[in-house]
């Protein structure tokens, strides 16, 4: 028998209320998780689907693809630098796109396909052939609002529709729905939407690029910009992380969390403290008796252990209840990853909350249960 | 069981308070002794130096072959649990545990086999008359089960030494007269050695020998038969 699953067991109601509030807060922090993976999905999608190891930006483009352009025969000498086992190249349109009747944002991005900087998370039709014209793979959430395989996009300022071959999910690029084209395909739309972006020959944003097992990305981009001179190559995560806006909403969010995560240990400390005051001359008993710290702040930890364990599970079952109401047009994700550190920070603030007990329960004098002081 | 010349001081300088004054005394297996004395005497004081719940200034206290006085604070813990059984004044029951859980929590704290701490509560239950309130919970138990179940739990790891705090300070005339006559019927039945510590004196009739203590000096304590 264990005193203090004993004690959770009986007395049920007290430990409701603990096991309530953390299921608050928890499902404060996991909505607010999911949010901030669904922004960051939803924003970086574009780079961080494409299975690369580093991206190699024009030097003035200052680590954006937007501002970026290189010319793809430079794809050649990237290609020739010793480690580098793959290339390929993105440029980036951002417009208005149109499926049947309806506009969305579309960030039309030109790609080769079967190389580097593809999207990988196909989850219907086909992928596009090198050049192949007129086809394009498209974000999975707009096969959510009813565009299927087989249907035409058409781009506001271009003539040429593009026939949807396939879906791709978590491809978004600054929360505007993808569009992913052959470069061929990228470049003809661009001069034709964009035309004082013209340029003699062909351009890209960006070469991806897939680095050989074993080698160190950042020697590689080291070497690249020193043959190139006229190229900054950084890893994809960096890449992700120079997007507009996408450090400060992590920190904002980051923050957020942090702040939550304490009010979990100091709502855990206080109850704790509390249930301590009101134990006190139980505990002196059991203290009197025989019972070792070592037992006593055993059940404490194994009581505070549960209790968030249990709020964990309360509030990310009313996180995700709330994440099946939320309309599609909220960016939210829940991410396995998310859910299980967490839920050890979750853990981890609950031991230190009850662990702000320890000195309290080591100080009750066992002697003070003689004389009827207990 | 034998003190020897303890005296136990609070506070040092000026606020120093002698409870205990060069306090010696010896209690023999199957004896049941009363300690008696008005409140702030050091009754208290004696009893927990005597159950290793507090150092004493100076002198020693040995139970058995153990000189409990040379243990560390955690040796003594450990002492309590497996040699020493305490009955509180109050019920002091873990309240969320029923009446046998009361008694067989001591196998989570001594270092006697779980299945025998089981079931000597059983045998406790059967002795005590509770065998049919073993899975009631404290508040639904009467006074007198209560006290019951403590005389239980201070019995269930077949201890050397009771110690019994006020056991009648909670209890009517009646009840707390039935409760110290089975405590004495108890510890004597099984050969061994308690101390209450009351100021009760109607109960001193169902012990041994009666001890009277008076700021911090024991008074008549100088070995068995010196009967109250």
């Amino acid at each position: 028998m264990n005193i203090a699953l004993a004690e959770m067991r009986r007395r049920r109601g007290r430990w409701l209320s603990i096991v309530g509030a953390v299921a608050f807060i928890v499902f404060l922090v996991l909505v607010l998780a999911a949010l901030a993976d669904g922004l960051f999905i939803g924003t970086t999608g574009a780079l961080a689907t494409g299975d690369s190891d580093a991206l190699v930006y024009s030097i003035d483009g200052r680590r954006s693809l937007v501002r970026s352009e290189l010319p793809v025969s430079a794809m050649a000498e990237v290609s020739a630098v010793p480690g580098v086992a793959d290339v390929g190249a993105l440029g980036v349109l951002l417009s208005t796109g149109v499926a049947g009747a309806e506009p969305f944002d579309a960030a039309v991005i030109g790609h080769i396909p079967g190389h580097a900087g593809e999207p990988t998370k196909l989850v219907e039709g086909r992928r596009p052939q090198v050049g192949e014209p007129g086809v394009v793979l498209a974000d999975s959430s707009l096969h959510a609002d009813g565009v299927s395989l087989g249907d035409l996009v058409t781009i506001v300022g271009s003539a040429q529709s593009l026939q949807v071959v396939g879906f791709v999910e978590e491809s978004q690029y600054l929360l505007a729905r993808s569009l992913w084209v052959p470069l061929e395909t990228w470049q003809a739309l661009r001069a034709e939407v964009r035309p004082e972006t013209a340029r003699i020959g062909s351009v890209a944003q960006a070469f991806p690029i897939v680095v050989d097992e074993g080698v160190d990305v950042a020697t590689v981009a080291t070497v690249i910009d020193d043959a190139l001179a006229t190229t900054e190559t950084v890893t994809t995560d960096e890449a992700v992380l120079s997007l507009p806006g996408v450090e400060q909403q992590q920190a904002t969010f980051r923050a957020i969390i942090a702040a939550s995560f304490v009010v979990v240990a100091l709502v855990i400390a206080l109850f704790f403290a509390l249930i301590t005051l009101e134990k006190r001359g139980q505990l002196a008993i059991l203290k009197a008796i025989g019972s070792p710290n070592a037992l006593l702040l055993q059940g404490v930890l194994i009581q505070a252990l549960i209790a968030t364990t249990a709020g964990y599970v309360g509030g990310f079952v009313l996180a995700r209840l709330l994440g099946f109401m939320l309309p599609a047009t909220v960016p939210v994700a829940f991410l396995p990853a998310s859910a299980v550190s967490l839920f050890l920070a979750t853990v981890a603030m609950g031991g230190l909350g009850a662990a702000f007990s320890f000195r309290r329960v080591i100080q009750i004098d066992p002697a003070s249960a003689l004389g009827g002081e207990a | 069981m034998f003190v020897d010349n303890v005296t136990k001081v609070y506070g040092e300088g000026h606020t120093a308070v002698r409870a205990l004054c060069h306090a010696s005394i010896s209690l023999q297996d199957n004896e049941f002794l009363a300690l008696v004395g008005p409140s702030g005497s050091g009754k208290t004081t004696l009893l927990s130096v005597i159950g290793g719940l507090l150092s004493p200034t100076s002198g020693s206290v040995t139970v058995g072959d153990t000189v409990l006085t040379d243990l560390s604070k955690k040796e003594q813990t450990r002492f309590r649990a497996n040699r020493v059984g305490f009955v509180f004044q109050g019920f002091n029951l873990v309240p969320f545990l029923t009446a046998k859980e009361n008694m067989t929590l001591m196998a989570s704290i001594s270092d006697k086999p779980r299945d025998e701490i089981n079931d000597r509560a059983n045998q406790l239950l059967e002795e005590l008359g509770l065998t049919e309130r073993g899975d009631n919970l404290p508040e639904q138990l009467s006074g007198g089960e209560r006290q019951r179940v403590a005389i239980g739990r201070a019995l269930v790891t077949d201890p050397d030494l009771i110690l019994v705090d006020e056991p009648t300070a909670s209890l009517d005339t009646e009840l707390g007269t039935q409760v110290v006559k089975l405590l004495a019927s108890e510890i004597k039945s099984r050969g061994k050695a308690g101390i209450m510590v009351t100021h009760d004196l109607r109960m001193v009739e169902f012990t041994d020998r009666t001890v009277q203590i008076l700021d911090g000096e024991l008074l008549d304590a100088d070995g068995p038969g010196a009967a109250g």
